[in-house]
């Protein structure tokens, strides 16, 4: 650790000085024999040591606070952290799934109801301080009734609903307009659901909240823009920027915000003894008759435990998430850059992209500046990649579920290439280029312990090569080594997040028998021919072939054909 | 400990008794402004906020009564904020602060430059002190100040607070220690970029190595380093250079256009042979696509539709009216192709380039209006974006800057200008079409045997001195006028006091006062033209023309007639009556014995007013530019209107003061026999190009100045060839570049066709270029239309 100097970078404390004072003095002529105790020079004396401690208090303070690793004051490191650009969070609400049943005379098939947003609803539970714990909608959700009833997954957040209206343009001061400090708001920015809500002049859009105020910069522009930080003296504050539009002193700013019990907020999921109510009227409406749907016509529900209630970050907490910031780029520049940025869409599983580098290192015209994109998405077809049903013929099976991407639905191109245009270099060439699917599927012969069902090694044996060659789990341009393979089979501690493979325990020995891909394999090249085998066939004996490293293309991704799977067991 | 309030006791003190002291001061009244007001008598309200967990801050007024000590007691005056949660009932012991737009703070900043470290007055609240109510005064509160002076006296026993030592302890911890005291508080502001102090702001930019400019608006500058971290992660992108552009452009609606650029993969024949394209290839040139195309979103801007139609995603529209090689976004070729042929032809395989350009349009408002100022573009902004522009440039990427400015002309007869914005900006681009001058008063060129001239009297005079050129003896000249308003339309006849062919040519006409519009002159034409001398003193005058007779078939029986002394044709006459006897005999009138001259012409258009009226509506369908009238009452004598109209090219109203019948007889004119014969298509003109006029740009642009008499600028800087000029049905485009190479202060403008006259001047407030930044200029002259 670095931090030894600290807190002693100055150590003079009070009494230090007065008793180096007075030494210092008693060498001096004029005060050798001066008894200070009960004197009048005694009192200045003590004063200018009173005032030296204090001074090096501060020079303490300083010297700790010059580094975010030594800060200990919350206002050093807030500011610390936002020089790397990370906002510091404030309390979090915690976030639920209300089941939402709505059903009566009220409704009819095909109506179309609507939850309204900043409803708040009662858990009928209570914090330790009794105070009852309730949720709000914060977006509104619209479903359309089919049959007598309708069945809503509502998601909400903790927290009373906070109304503050008539804020002018005049309340705000170098762009901010600062909040009453006796609320926790809710400051969650990662949800995809809204914690606040800030209109102007009663118009129908409220202004949007954005991370910073270089978000969205792409035309074209909705410049009706805000931050809502928690700033350095740990005081909720809604921020314009002169960059984007400032509300001038005649507008009138209404803000509508969750007071959240952060942590205290998280419930668990319901028990039989649990009822939940809904505290606002017009918590549905029936937008086809134009009438709220009656409270007692609607049943709530939550069967998960809320979750993401939090306090404002901690020192500590902010130390920690600010150094991940300080890397995390708003541009497109690596490999990593655009897997990270397309993966976080729900609808893409894996993303990669190349250039000149991999592609014809000796440089040619064709690639400069080109960014090769190629994606797997979370569902194929029409929507995203259509496919054709292609098929792999083993010896011992036939795979009717192959699919073979075909090309990219132009709409959903056209919304990706969007999506990336935030963060596309200037003068590079986007484009997308059909990923190629490398079935592969195994003969696998097992041997067993004496006592060990079969069946279940056989399943775990299946499930945990099917969760090996999940998507999320696999990359474009790998190496697919079968020994890693086999050893990640028989590793015990390499378990999914919802099963642990226990029958894999199991397993004397485990044979890969025979491996077929609906690819051909290529020898070793430098052509541009993939998949290939990264050895010469002459380097090894025929019998281990089959474990030769295959290397896959740049757009070539992994998948398992699990229907011809074959385990085996062997004697 | 209790908090101390930010301000020493010294600079409130003083503030309350002698700045703002309480007196009988107008309820109500605020002061405002540096060294405004600053009066003991004011008593004026102090807005103090109330720091309220509940509430948040909110908004008070009070009236400094006096100072005890460390009360200071107000009356209060009433609540001030108005949202939802603020409430005049303030609760017992809050904090009151002062907020940074408060008079406080301009006391503190302005008046006395001496407290700056005193008091962080970049923070946007001041902390004064907490409220507790005086229980003998009503409505009196005292807002109690509590410093280090205070805590420092409480360290000293009781019994040895002396009223000296005291007096010396406020005195040092006050007055002295306060401000290392201060500065030693906000040590950690110096990290903020909203609270530390302006002198050390560009510190914090400098973490990030980014300079800053510290004459840019303070709080923009403020917001700019506080969120420079987001800036430098985004570098290399269009976004990071969009981020620029909104920050120091401040909300500007111009329009931010960046272009990839592409180029041909084949760039050299064999040998020695030249890229075909020359590089670089900025316009003009086809291969540089706006950054909008890839995502298949048409751009749009100030310079117009037109403008940015070339850069539609799908090409240029079809049929494509303009000829101009405009393509689709590109697919970046991906298979090598055959070269062979490169020295002949692109091979149109296109790869992207590391160049692209960054350019503002600046043809929606003039970006001074942003900050109150009368400039498009000044040299601080313009040399500012390009600054912080070049921290996004990756290192291997070429770019080129440029500006776009798309003035708004109109070809018309009056040269009226037009203005590229809208009257409520504070800059202007204002273009005239000069070349109106030649389509109304150029060297006259006969056309069809007829000599007729129109001469347009630019602003008002009293004076018009007409050129005219027509060599003729005797001439017919009438004048006309704008009846309304600016357009042509409806002209009205003005009647000189006095025209005088003062020499050969040239034709002087006196008005009584300043006076603009057109003068139509008629020539001699053997044909259809009668000179008459009057030697001996006669009366009346018997002219035998034969006009009637001789005139080609065409032309309608009738004429007009002038009368001039002797010695002819100085001085013009008037007869007594004028009689057309018949079509070939006109008789004159004299009060007594005359000799002099007469010109007869004979008309284009003959109306008949069978039905006697006091307003002859005459639809003579000439499609005339003007013309010159000459009306007879049904006893065939010449008699004077109360007013001529010329209500549109094809219809004349004429007045009499008395219900009359009779004829009219017209002269027709029209540009087209008047003048040059294709000075209505500037592109027939000279103004071409490749070598075919040229622009020059100048920074002169004083309002006196007449680029009609000089045909030049005021004071030229630079000139170069158009790139291009093209026209739909109703619009002219003329398209140049003022290039990069020296730096430029636009403030005038001139199109010059190739025999050197001004064709179009622009005159425009303080438009900058810098050296290493081009200037695309995209004329719009609106067609004329008659």
């Amino acid at each position: 650790m670095t931090n030894e100097f600290t807190p002693d970078y100055l150590n003079i404390d009070y009494n230090t000085y007065v008793a180096r004072f007075k030494e210092l003095l008693a060498q001096s002529d004029v005060y050798r024999d001066f008894d200070f105790e009960g004197s009048n020079i005694s009192l200045i004396l003590e004063m200018m040591a009173y005032y030296g401690d204090v001074n090096t208090y501060f020079i303490n303070k300083v010297a700790k606070n010059v580094y975010m690793e030594t800060a200990d004051i919350y206002e050093c490191v807030n500011r610390l952290a936002r020089q790397t650009g990370y906002e510091p969070k404030g309390v979090r609400g915690s976030r639920a799934t209300l089941t939402v049943v709505v059903s009566g005379s009220e409704i009819s098939d095909g109506d179309v109801l609507s939850v309204r947003n900043w409803k708040q609803v009662n858990s009928g539970r209570s914090t330790e301080d009794g105070d009852s714990i309730k949720f709000a909608t914060t977006a509104i959700q619209s479903v359309t009734v089919s049959g007598s009833s309708v069945t809503i997954q509502v998601p909400v957040r903790q927290g009373i609903v906070t109304r503050i209206d008539g804020y002018t343009g005049d309340d705000l001061i170098d762009n901010e307009l600062l909040l009453p400090t006796d609320y926790a708001y809710d400051d969650d920015l990662d949800d995809y659901l809204p914690t606040i809500e800030v209109t102007v002049n009663d118009a129908v859009d409220p202004w949007e909240r954005v991370s910073n105020f270089y978000t969205n910069l792409i035309p074209p522009i909705n410049d009706n823009v805000y931050m809502f930080v928690y700033d350095r003296y740990q005081r909720n504050k809604i921020q314009f920027s002169s960059s984007r539009n400032v509300p001038v002193s005649t507008d009138i700013i209404d803000v509508i915000l969750l007071d959240s019990f952060g942590p205290d907020g998280n419930i668990s999921a319901d028990t039989s003894a649990d009822t939940w109510t809904i505290e606002d009227t017009g918590f549905i409406e029936n937008e086809t008759t134009g009438l709220p749907v009656s409270n007692d016509l609607i049943t709530l529900s939550m069967s998960a435990a809320s979750i993401g209630g939090d306090d404002a970050e901690t020192i500590t907490e902010i130390k920690l998430n600010s150094q991940q910031a300080l890397r995390a780029q708003f541009r497109n520049v690596t490999e990593n850059d655009y897997n990270s940025n397309l993966s976080a869409r729900s609808d893409i599983v894996r993303a990669t992209a190349w250039g000149e580098q991999e592609y014809a290192p000796s440089g040619s015209i064709e690639l400069y500046n080109v960014v090769n994109i190629s994606v797997i998405p979370e569902i194929w077809g029409t929507a995203t990649i259509t496919t054709s049903a292609d098929t792999l013929t083993t010896d011992w099976a036939t795979s009717g579920s192959i699919l073979h991407p075909l090309v990219y639905s132009s709409a959903w191109e056209q919304e990706l290439l969007l999506y990336l245009r935030p963060r596309k270099m200037i003068s590079a060439y986007e484009i997308f280029v059909i990923p190629d699917l490398v079935y592969f599927t195994f003969n696998i012969g097992i041997r067993i312990k004496r006592l060990a069902s079969f069946i279940d090694v056989k399943t775990d044996v299946l499930n945990k090569l099917i969760y090996y060659f999940r998507a999320e789990n696999q990359e474009f341009y790998s190496e697919m080594d079968f020994n890693d393979v086999v050893e990640y089979l028989l590793d015990p501690t390499q378990v999914s997040t919802d099963d642990d493979f226990p029958n894999v325990s199991e397993i004397r020995n485990l044979n890969l028998r025979d491996i077929n891909s609906n690819k051909f394999i290529y020898e070793p090249n430098d052509i541009g021919n993939y998949p290939y085998w990264t050895e010469e066939a002459s380097t090894v004996s025929l019998m281990d072939n089959m474990l030769r490293v295959i290397q896959l293309g740049l757009n070539q991704f992994p998948i398992l054909s699990d229907d011809t799977v074959r385990i085996y067991q062997e004697e | 400990m209790a908090k101390f309030s930010d301000s020493n006791y010294d600079i409130l003190k003083t503030y309350f008794t002698e700045v703002i002291g309480a007196g009988t001061g107008i309820p109500d009244s605020w002061l405002l402004g540096p060294k405004k007001g600053i009066v003991g008598e004011g008593g004026v309200y102090e807005i103090l906020w109330e720091d309220n967990p509940q509430r948040g801050f909110v908004a008070h007024k009070f009236i400094i009564q006096d100072i005890d000590g460390n009360s200071f007691n107000m009356l209060y005056g009433g609540l001030v904020s108005t949202h939802s949660l603020a409430s005049s009932a303030f609760e017992v012991g809050n904090d009151f602060y002062f907020r940074k737009d408060s008079f406080f703070y301009e006391y503190l900043a302005q008046n006395n430059p001496e407290f700056r470290d005193y008091i962080n007055q970049e923070r946007t609240f001041c902390y004064f002190g907490k409220i507790w109510p005086l229980s003998d005064r009503a409505g009196v509160w005292n807002i109690e100040f509590y410093g280090m002076k205070d805590y420092m006296e409480l360290a000293i026993p009781t019994h040895n607070r002396t009223p000296r030592l005291v007096e010396m302890m406020d005195v040092w911890f006050d007055q002295i220690n306060h401000e290392p005291y201060n500065m030693t508080k906000y040590l950690w502001s110096l990290l903020d970029a909203k609270e530390v102090d302006l002198r050390w702001l560009e510190y914090i930019a400098r973490i990030y190595g980014i300079d800053i400019n510290i004459e840019l608006d303070e709080l923009t500058l403020r917001e700019w380093v506080d969120y420079l971290v987001y800036f430098l992660k985004r570098i290399g992108t269009y976004n990071a250079i969009y981020i620029v552009y909104k920050v120091f452009t401040a909300l500007s609606t111009n329009k931010l256009n960046v272009y990839e650029r592409w180029d041909e993969w084949c760039q050299k024949g064999a040998g020695d042979i030249p890229s075909f394209k020359e590089f670089p290839n900025f316009f003009p040139g086809t291969k540089d696509f706006h950054w909008f195309e890839f995502y298949n979103l048409p751009p749009s801007g100030g310079a117009g539709d037109t403008w940015y139609s070339q850069f539609n995603p799908s090409g240029a529209p079809t049929p494509n009216p303009y000829t101009i090689d405009w393509d689709a976004y590109p697919t970046h070729t991906l298979i090598e192709p055959s070269c062979s042929m490169v020295s002949v032809a692109p091979s149109g395989n296109l790869v992207i380039t590391p160049h692209y350009i960054v350019e503002v349009d600046l043809s929606s408002e003039p970006i001074g209006d942003r900050f109150g100022d009368d400039w498009i573009l000044n040299q601080f902004y313009a040399d500012e974006l390009v600054r912080n522009w070049e921290y996004a440039r990756p290192v291997n990427k070429y770019v080129q800057y440029q500006q776009l400015i798309s003035p708004a002309a109109a070809q018309n007869r009056t040269g009226d200008p037009e203005n590229l914005y809208p009257l409520t900006s504070l800059g202007y681009f204002n273009t005239a079409f000069t070349g109106s001058q030649l389509l109304s008063g150029g060297a006259p060129t006969p056309s069809g045997g007829e000599v007729a001239f129109t001469f347009t009297q630019y602003g008002g005079s009293s004076i018009w001195t007409i050129t005219h050129e027509l060599s003729a003896a005797h001439i017919v000249a009438q004048f006309w006028t704008p009846a309304s308003g600016p357009s042509f339309y409806p002209m009205k006849r003005i009647i000189p006091d006095t025209v005088i062919e003062t020499s050969p040519n040239v034709l002087t006409a006196t008005f009584g006062e300043p006076v603009g519009g057109i003068a139509c002159i008629a020539g001699y034409i053997p044909t259809i033209s009668f000179e008459y001398h009057q030697v001996a003193p006669t009366n009346p005058w018997s002219i035998i023309h034969n006009l009637g007779t001789t005139a080609p078939s065409a032309y309608p029986v009738g004429s007009v007639a002038n009368f001039f002394d002797l010695p002819a044709p100085l001085d013009k006459s008037y007869p007594e009556t004028v009689e057309i006897i018949n079509p070939n005999r006109t008789n004159a009138t004299w009060d007594g014995l005359e000799t002099g001259e007469a010109f007869i012409r004979n008309a284009d258009y003959v109306h008949t007013q069978t039905i006697a009226s006091t307003t002859w509506n005459i639809n003579h369908g000439m499609n005339t530019d003007g013309t010159i009238i000459q009306c007879y009452d049904s006893s065939k004598q010449l008699v004077e209107p109360i007013s001529v109209v010329l209500t549109d090219s094809n219809n004349t109203v004429v007045t009499f003061e008395t219900a009359e019948s009779g004829k009219a007889y017209m002269i027709y004119f029209k540009r087209d026999v008047i003048g040059r014969a294709d000075c209505d298509n500037i592109t027939n003109m000279g103004m071409c190009p490749g070598g075919f006029g040229y622009w020059v740009v100048g920074d002169g642009g004083i309002e006196e100045y007449d680029p009609y008499i000089s045909n030049d600028l005021e004071s030229p800087t630079a000139s170069g060839d158009y790139w291009r000029i093209w026209a739909d049905a109703e619009t002219y485009y003329i398209d140049f570049i003022v290039p990069t190479g020296e730096d430029l202060t636009i403030r005038e403008v001139g199109l010059f066709n190739i025999e050197g006259e001004l064709m179009y001047y622009s005159v425009c407030s303080e438009l900058y270029k810098p050296s290493d930044v081009q200037t695309v200029f995209h004329y719009r002259s609106q067609i004329l239309v008659d």
